[in-house]
């Protein structure tokens, strides 16, 4: 060999882990081979929350301290994002839709990019949770409504596109966008507005519209024998989160949310089709392949928003591709995501007035009415047995692990008609613990299949952050106090706590930069439901943290 | 008209600091009232603002019912003034989720929620600080017949100011609003254009036309962007990489040229270094889809122009099929 080509084989080497290489498809949906990254906002495409670095584990994590902090400078929405890590940059998005690159090791920014809003009044919320990457570029959806896409390296804009104008639809844009292959399909916002659900497919390269499907079909087609004519337009049913999908089934999966408007129902009699269900799409065309409705005819706001987490499920040899996915109400569904078939369904929360169980297709039986003009007693409350923040599942321990909050309310529905784009909530609830007891929460780890509780951790307020489990088999998340935390994975015991100061309601991750690995934390609250903690404990107020949007990022000393 | 809010609701940047939450809403509210004599509102109207504010706003995620709980600042306990009031509940908060309610409620159901606030707020306040309703908050209403919170519905509002019917075809232009602004349309015309305040900005505003005389709209509506072409001009970007875009002109600088491209609508703003860009030309064609000609009925097409000429809701054009030939 030349001495040439040696140092040109040296030099090949070396350059493997510097920044800056394209994060391409290939290495999108295989995240999994590569934990030092975190490359997507579900961790992976089956939204596992997972890293398998394990230098940060059971027995050192009780040294693990703060190494660097970032401010985003924008204290309005607090800090809601899953920061992405990718060979060495991490990509921040603050609220109002301010974007970061930053030096992954030390917070150093590399590149800012503040998106410029439009004087308008943001509906939802100010803070966004999250962006996707690929192809050298950075995506995001903007709370005004727009997609766009960035240069990864230098933060100058490519592309912009409007889905909707904001002041038109009542709807936006709060969650991160998911890369397919050459597309960025993307949600939106509107559940509580008269406003037509939809997920939107835009060309990657171009941010070109490729194709919309509407969460609530057009008069006529399949589905929509299932509403009052009048609500075709304005049943809301937004698919406000992000999805997951299954690269060998070649299937997206989304969880949309609640028919608007949210209580009052008489103008939405039926089962009110795709509102509350999982629906299976080709990601090629935005066809749907199947959907499985969780809560037909839903008068709590219990959405089917959150998360698809996809598990390959083995026990006595027998493997099962399951979709597992917590539902608002305190219930969790598991499909066979190949056909969408019913498997099971467990509470995930110990008080529920609104069923008395399933049946053998997995609906439920004996809803609850909620009659409009008077209040109704129902558990768990329209803030959730959860809120959006997101569930984990830890391929080595075989647990999913999921928040559980027990908490009830006053359902008062009352008729509003609807006006295109304006709010179109229906009634009022009122929080109340439940009866006799003092309202709690918890944090658990499940079987995924049967619902079988390994172990459960107590939690004094609700929590509102995300979970991340890891490969040192330990559990982060943060609590509303401003406590960041990690348990035990596999005994639920608390091991580690520090207080960042201001209240956790985004979500965690963990990568790697040289070696050391690092965790971190959004801090900030950002949630919607954020006023429940001081009015359900009133005494907590003195002692409530103040408004922050900061990053604080945790490493084991000397590493 | 569907949604008269939105003009630049300017009021903010001061207001929005505090609160520990998600969203900044309603906060330097406590202001006190303007020092005059006050009086309590009527029981009757704080009735009916309590239940108008329970299907508005006391949705979870933003002020509780009774204005308490939320995700937003409570709204108990506090001191806002009723102008204060009124006016955030009209037209929202720039940069937060407080939205403008203007369209939504009407002045009297505004008024209502106003006094069901004071009322709240006057459980806890101070013995001295009673409040007064503000004559012009409620139009002169001083005493609010009890109702259901229900807003006009679209069907009554649609039906109440038809233009009157007149010898041939009529058009309606309330019927031209919904074309325009149809959301289930992609191509509709507000993705490009602005008209009475609303819409794109990719092209031109064409509340422009509004005193033009029918016929005229109606020739250019047939044959669009002949008349005016300006920066809103088509144009082709030949890229050195051998892509062209064909689109309209959204601004150039020094060092980047932005250009909206129309092969899809959506219209994408794509942005270019001068180093990328081969050549820019100006096209001989329209950037608008027109076509209008075949995808309108006639009658349609009427109620495009009356919606163009209608500048004012309150003072709705009357377009009939005679106009076309004076
Ligand atoms: C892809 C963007 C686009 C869309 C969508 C669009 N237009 Fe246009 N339109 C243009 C452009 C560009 C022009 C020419 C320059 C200008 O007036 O801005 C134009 C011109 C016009 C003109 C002529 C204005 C004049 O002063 O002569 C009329 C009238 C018009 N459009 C009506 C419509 C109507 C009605 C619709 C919806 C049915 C519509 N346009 C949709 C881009 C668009």
């Amino acid at each position: 060999m030349s001495v040439r080509m040696a140092v040109f084989i040296f030099l090949m080497a070396v350059a493997i882990p510097v920044m800056g290489q394209e994060v391409t498809w290939e290495r999108l949906i295989n995240s999994d081979r590569e934990p030092r990254n975190w490359l997507s906002y579900g961790g992976n495409y089956s939204a596992h929350r997972y890293s398998a670095l394990e230098q940060i584990n059971r027995g050192n994590v009780g040294q693990l301290a703060p190494v660097w902090i970032f401010p985003t400078g924008e204290l309005r929405g607090g800090l809601n994002a899953t920061p992405l890590v990718a060979d060495g940059v991490m990509y921040l998005m603050g609220p109002m839709n301010r974007v970061f690159a930053l030096d992954a090791a030390t917070g150093r920014i590399i590149w800012r990019y503040h998106y410029k809003l439009p004087e308008i009044s943001i509906p939802y919320q100010a803070g966004s949770r999250g962006l996707a990457i690929g192809y050298g570029r950075v995506y995001f959806g903007t709370v005004d409504n727009h997609v766009v896409a960035l240069d990864a390296k230098t933060g100058h804009e490519i592309w912009q596109v409007e889905v909707e104008d904001v002041r038109q639809c009542g709807c936006n844009i709060t969650s991160a966008p998911l890369i397919v292959r050459d597309k960025v399909i993307v949600g939106g916002t509107g559940g509580e507005h008269a406003h037509r659900g939809y997920i939107n497919a835009f060309d990657a390269k171009t941010g070109r519209h490729l194709w919309r499907f509407y969460t609530i079909p057009a008069p006529g087609e399949p589905g929509s024998e299932t509403w009052d004519p009048r609500m075709l337009k304005y049943g809301g049913a937004p698919a406000w989160l992000v999805g997951s999908y299954d690269p060998d089934l070649n299937l997206l999966y989304w969880g949309i949310g609640n028919p608007s408007s949210d209580f009052y129902d008489e103008f939405r009699k039926g089962d009110n089709l795709y509102s509350n269900s999982i629906i299976a799409l080709d990601p090629d065309t935005g066809k749907l392949k199947w959907h499985y409705q969780e809560v037909p005819h839903d008068m709590y706001d219990f959405d089917s928003a959150y998360e698809c987490v996809l598990i390959d499920y083995e026990k006595d040899g027998v493997k099962r591709k399951l979709l597992v996915h917590a539902n608002k109400g305190g219930y969790t569904w598991v499909l066979d995501r190949v056909t969408g078939k019913y498997v099971n369904a467990y509470p995930h929360v110990d008080l529920l007035t609104w069923l008395k169980g399933v049946d053998g297709n997995g609906r439920p039986v004996e809803m609850q009415p909620v009659p409009p003009d008077k209040e109704t007693y129902v558990c768990p409350s329209a803030a959730g047995g959860r809120n959006w923040d997101h569930s984990s599942y830890s391929p080595r321990t075989r647990l999913w692990y999921n928040v559980g909050w027990e908490v009830c309310n006053l359902i008062r529905p009352q008729k509003m008609d609807p006006v295109e784009g304006k709010p179109l909530f229906g009634g009022s609830m009122t929080f109340i613990p439940p009866k006799g007891q003092q309202s709690y929460g918890h944090i658990n780890g499940f079987d995924p299949l049967t619902g079988e509780r390994k172990w459960r951790y107590l939690t004094r307020y609700l929590n509102v952050a995300s979970l991340l489990s890891t490969g040192g088999d330990l559990i982060f998340s943060g609590d509303v106090m401003g406590e960041a935390f990690a348990l035990d994975a596999m005994t639920g015991k608390k091991l580690w706590s520090f207080n960042t100061g201001a209240s956790i309601s985004g979500s965690p991750i963990t990568y790697e930069v040289n070696g050391r690995q690092y965790v971190a934390m959004p801090t900030g609250m950002g949630s919607l439901v954020g006023n429940l903690t001081t009015t359900l404990w009133p005494e907590s107020e003195k002692s409530f943290p103040e408004r922050a949007s900061t990053l604080v990022v945790f490493a084991l000393p000397g590493k | 008209m569907k949604h008269p809010i939105y003009k630049g609701s300017r009021i903010v940047q001061r207001s929005l600091f505090i609160s520990g939450l998600a969203i900044a809403l309603l906060v330097s509210w406590n202001e006190r009232g303007t020092g005059q004599e006050q009086t309590r509102p009527g029981e009757q109207m704080v009735a009916a603002g309590r239940r108008v504010f329970a299907g508005s706003c006391g949705m979870a995620y933003c002020h509780g019912s009774d204005g308490v709980g939320g995700g937003g600042p409570r709204l108990r306990q506090r001191s806002f003034s009723a102008e204060r009031l009124k006016r955030v509940i009209s037209e929202g908060i720039l940069g937060t989720a407080m939205p403008g309610f203007a369209g939504g409620l009407k002045p009297e159901q505004i008024a209502e929620v106003v006094a069901f606030l004071l009322s709240v707020n006057r459980e806890v306040a101070d013995e001295r600080s009673k409040v007064r309703l503000d004559p012009h908050l409620t139009g002169g209403v001083s005493e609010v017949k009890e109702r259901a919170a229900t807003p006009v519905s679209i069907r009554e509002a649609v039906s109440a100011s038809r233009p009157p019917a007149g010898g041939g075809l009529m058009g309606d232009w309330r019927a031209g609003q919904e074309i325009f602004f149809d959301a289930a349309d992609l191509r509709n015309c507000r993705v490009c254009h602005t008209l009475h305040g609303r819409g794109g900005k990719v092209a031109s505003d064409l509340s422009r036309l509004s005193s033009e005389p029918p016929r005229e709209i109606m020739r250019r509506l047939l044959t669009p962007g002949t008349t005016h072409e300006g920066r809103h001009g088509a144009i082709l970007v030949r890229l050195k990489s051998g892509e062209r875009i064909t689109g309209i002109l959204r601004d150039e600088s020094e060092a980047t040229l932005r250009v909206f491209d129309t092969a899809t609508l959506p219209p994408v703003s794509r942005s270019y270094t001068r180093e990328e860009i081969a050549e820019v030309s100006r096209l001989d064609v329209s950037g608008c889809p027109g076509g209008y000609g075949a995808k309108f009925t006639l009658k349609q097409l009427l109620d495009l122009i009356a919606f163009i000429r209608t500048s004012e809701p309150a003072q709705p054009a009357s377009v009939g099929s005679d106009d076309l030939f004076r």
